[in-house]
């Protein structure tokens, strides 16, 4: 089973230490990407999104660590490894896009040598192999010019441009999985299409898997093969994403997708855009019981004890009472 | 839209007082270099008979209470006092920029430990410092540059120090983790490249601050032995005669005042021009 997967994530648990207790902004999430496959990580602002993808680097910093599970990426355990055996895996066969692209670079050096870098950590290249390597892969993310491009600064850049050289540099040595981490958000509408397709197409060149990390629903839709929800560090459900859109399983997967503004329906003053009253809870309040139930139109009196995930149908689980028998 | 006129008046004043800052200092470095070339005299050849007198045809300057040639005293003087002063801004940078950077990488309870006792150094007064080391160490060249070299490196220590912190948790470091990259490569290519503006001030304000101790240190006699000329050190034996002729006093003071301010107000122009926030 684990031959088809490019990432196993099992039980994961990030805490941080602070001055007032232990909190969990990871707090056991399993998942899987297969292979070649698109896996987006969706769930609002405080869900635990980016602290799972930086998990998943094993770039959490102290006061935070890495508690328990196991994350095994093409049958490597990443947290038996050590920093330097990590290092040789970070950039070659895992490879990170972060939000925004203008601090991501580093603005004091030419785009171009920033892309040679990879290479040069990586592959025993000479300096010169690894700007061509660089131009070649500015031109293959559609950057006209790319050998005058390759001797900018991040500064004299679009925006867009800037994600398409991040891109290039995640790309660099053909990673097995990249982890975007709202690679679009920053970017202005019309931009963020043309990034998210060249991304796609980019992973399927490069065989690569991806996770997409996101709180827009219409990106998931869009390029999505499984879609896992995140709230409040656990994950509430699990699905392909057609089935997920089409019958969403748990309530916070529901009211997520009604909130999202219906273009096409007719205009009328009573029509409300629909929301999710109240916010994540803290996480150093989370007692025992379903997280969401102080917020959910459906809550009950189970609801007071933890709701375990289950598979109610193959292929899909859910983190929910309604869906245990 | 326009600018507010004090704006304008003041930047157009730096830029003039720039200008001429900037000549001053490549008089003295061309004068501290070719000092044996052009000097007019040797500096050291006494004549008893000449002595304290203002300009005069053959001396154009003047004479000291030798009848040695002021110029080429002066243009000597510069040698040592420039020499000195890099010398030990090289060896203050040397020491306090890695030392800083690598405190700021370990950070815990190591960085907040070691810093407290940089802290402690700033906070000693430096020509005290000086002089008791330099009691110790006998005069001359070597040791005078390494006690100014030592007395100024917790400042280099501190600046980049601060600076380190707040380059380490920028995002492009954090991206160039996720692409394996180790310490080293972190410090050189995402720290180090990100500040040496912020190095090159402090540089210039050290420099300023180091003429000023080593001038200072000559004038008490713990400087570069005599008859080697020096500004602090002219300064200091000049100043005895200055009833019977004060002219051969004021001419290392003004080189000494000239170039320190010289040297500061280029600094200031520095950090203005690399500071973004004051850019534009």
């Amino acid at each position: 089973m684990t031959a088809r997967q490019a990432l196993v994530v099992e039980d994961l648990v990030t805490v941080f230490d602070t001055p007032e207790g232990e909190i969990r902004p990871v707090d056991g999430v399993s998942f899987t990407i297969p292979k070649g496959g698109i896996v987006c990580l969706v769930g609002e602002s405080g869900s635990g999104k980016s602290v799972t993808a930086l998990s998943l680097m094993r770039l959490i910093d102290p006061p935070g660590r890495i508690a328990a599970g196991r994350i095994q990426l093409g049958g490597i355990d990443l947290l038996t490894l050590t920093e330097s055996e990590m290092n040789h895996i970070r950039g070659r066969n895992l490879a990170m896009i972060f939000q925004e692209p203008l601090t991501a670079l580093n603005p004091s050096r030419r785009v171009g040598g920033q892309i040679a870098e990879v290479l040069r950590i990586h592959r025993s290249v000479s300096r010169r192999q690894a700007m061509r390597h660089a131009v070649d892969l500015l031109e293959k993310v559609g950057i006209p010019d790319p050998a005058v491009r390759a001797r900018a600064y991040p500064h004299q850049l679009s925006g867009g441009m800037r994600q398409r050289v991040m891109i290039a540099i995640a790309c660099a040595c053909d990673p097995d999985l990249i982890l975007a981490d709202e690679p679009t958000t920053a970017l202005d509408v019309t931009v963020q299409a043309q990034v998210l397709r060249l991304l796609v197409d980019m992973q399927e060149r490069t065989g690569s898997a991806l996770l997409f990390i996101t709180h827009d629903l219409g990106v998931v839709a869009e390029i999505a093969d499984r879609v896992v929800v995140l709230y409040a560090g656990q994950v509430v459900e699990e699905a392909e994403a057609a089935r997920l859109f089409d019958s969403p399983a748990h309530p916070y997967t529901e009211a997520l997708i009604a909130s999202v503004p219906d273009v096409d329906a007719p205009r009328s003053p009573k029509r409300r855009l629909a929301s999710i009253d109240g916010t994540v809870p803290l996480l150093t309040e989370s007692g025992p019981g379903c997280r969401f139930r102080d917020r959910c139109p459906k809550a009950h009196a189970r609801c007071q004890a933890d709701p375990p995930l289950v598979e109610p149908e193959a292929g899909r689980k859910v983190r929910c009472w309604l869906h245990v028998s | 839209m326009a600018r507010a006129p004090s704006i304008v008046a003041s930047r157009r004043l730096s830029s003039t007082a720039v200008t001429f800052s900037g000549t001053i200092l490549v008089v003295m470095l061309l004068a501290a270099l070719l000092a044996d070339l052009i000097g007019p005299h040797d500096p050291l050849s006494i004549d008893p008979n000449r002595i304290l007198e203002s300009p005069t045809r053959t001396f154009w300057l003047g004479t000291d209470e030798l009848g040695r040639d002021l110029l080429s005293r002066l243009m000597h003087g510069a040698r040592v006092s420039l020499a000195v002063a890099i010398s030990a801004v090289a060896i203050a940078a040397v020491v306090g920029v890695p030392l800083g950077i690598t405190l700021a990488y370990v950070g815990g309870r190591v960085e907040t430990l070691a810093m407290r006792v940089v802290d402690v150094f700033v906070s000693l007064p430096e020509i005290f410092i000086a002089i008791v080391v330099l009691a110790f160490a006998g005069g001359g060249m070597t040791p005078l540059i390494a006690t100014i070299g030592l007395l100024y490196f917790p400042q280099f220590a501190r600046v980049s120090h601060s600076m380190a912190r707040s380059i380490l948790v920028r995002d492009h470091v954090l991206a160039s983790r996720s692409l394996g990259a180790g310490p080293l490569w972190i410090v050189r290519k995402e720290v180090v490249i990100n500040m040496y503006s912020v190095i090159a001030v402090q540089a210039s304000f050290t420099l300023s601050f180091a003429m000023l101790t080593e001038a200072g240190l000559s004038f008490l006699g713990l400087g570069v032995p005599a008859p080697t000329p020096s500004w602090g050190q002219m300064i200091g034996t000049l100043k005895d005669y200055i009833y019977i002729n004060a002219w051969p006093v004021v001419l290392p003071s003004i080189a000494l005042f000239a170039t320190v301010l010289a040297v500061n107000v280029l600094g200031d122009c520095l950090q203005d021009r690399l500071n973004p926030e004051l850019r534009r």
